[in-house]
């Protein structure tokens, strides 16, 4: 599937190619499909890591969730967009953790195969997330405690709170992306807030 | 829902998206430039299938279209049935009240009448027969 990406400049704009023998409302569509895309592309490639720990895989799932939105959902009504997407995208990364288990197991059969990149301490390895200049210490530190603290809460806490926090979603949506009714996702969002504070302490109190 | 420590919460939750959506936004340029090849690989198969469907369907639609008008257009004017006239139904009426009276007809044994002897006897008797 990787094989689909190509390096493409960041404002390449090819909406305009290709769409001239469609009816304006299907050219419509399409470039809202594509402004939807371009502004959620980044947030779902970190709510993929985190789940993952694995940039590449990450990469993966995010693709697979892209094309199964255009191929199957785009004529939904734009606003169905956000929380298909992200329900597509839940289940490609549960399907790549199930993968990665299958994977080990069969690996431990094979103990004179090199160790390969799930092996080490999935807590501690932690993909450098943020590389760059650090704006401030504290914010750099929080966000690595925030993610390693992120991939030991359950699923479906983990999801709730990404969703509402990181992408910014409303009860509603959420509600719809993790297929689950209003009151669940505040549990699990309160659960998940609860399970935050009590695992990045120091963090909480600082101001 | 349990409110206790929302103010902490509160800053905590806000500091904990800020520090999440700053992460986006270092993203390294390799991984930017990917996803924009991934988002137009996806969109390449969404006109695909947009172009697919259009050209797939809509000259069928159309085709659809004319025949339903034809066959509007051609039917021929349903003529309605006459409606049932009164002596007709009466006459049903009457045979539905008549119904037991069949009965008269059955014989002592069982069998029914046969009017045409009858009437043959009765025309004997009064000497119309010719016998």
């Amino acid at each position: 599937m990787s094989a689909f990406a190509t390096l493409l400049p960041e404002d390449a704009d090819l909406s305009s190619t290709g769409n001239t023998d469609l009816p304006e409302s299907m050219q419509l569509n399409l470039r809202s499909l594509e402004h939807f895309l371009a502004d959620i592309e980044r947030r779902a490639f970190r709510i993929a890591q985190i789940a993952l720990r694995h940039e590449e895989d990450a990469f993966d799932a995010v693709q697979d969730a892209m094309l199964q939105l255009a191929r199957h959902y785009s004529a939904r009504p734009p606003a169905e967009w956000k929380p298909l997407f992200y329900r597509i995208l839940e289940n490609r990364i549960r399907d790549l953790q199930r993968r990665r288990v299958v994977r080990a197991r069969v690996m431990a059969w094979m103990p004179w195969r090199a160790n390969d990149e799930y092996d080490d301490d999935p807590i501690m390895q932690a993909p450098d997330t943020a590389p760059g200049p650090m704006a401030q210490l504290q914010d750099q530190q929080l966000l690595q405690a925030l993610q390693r603290a992120l991939r030991v809460l359950p699923a479906r806490q983990r999801q709730a709170f990404l969703l509402r926090n990181l992408e910014g979603l409303d009860v509603a949506g959420t509600a719809m992306a993790m297929q689950c009714s209003e009151g669940s996702v505040k549990t699990h969002y309160f659960r998940a807030l609860r399970a935050l504070r009590a695992l990045l302490g120091e963090h909480v109190d600082e101001q | 829902m349990n409110n206790e420590g929302d103010n902490a919460g509160d800053g905590f939750e806000q500091r904990a998206g800020a520090a999440l959506r700053d992460s986006v936004g270092q993203l390294d340029a390799r991984t930017r430039s990917r996803l924009t090849g991934a988002r137009h690989a996806a969109l390449e198969q969404a006109r695909a299938a947009t172009r697919f469907h259009w050209r797939s369907w809509a000259p069928a639609g159309a085709l659809a279209l004319a025949l339903l008008v034809t066959l509007l257009y051609l039917r021929p004017p349903a003529v309605p049935a006459p409606p049932p006239g009164p002596v007709a139904a009466l006459d049903d009426l009457e045979l539905l009240g008549d119904a037991e009276a069949l009965e008269l007809n059955v014989g002592p044994n069982g069998d029914t009448a046969d009017y045409d002897f009858y009437e043959w006897a009765a025309a004997v008797a009064s000497g119309r027969s010719g016998i």
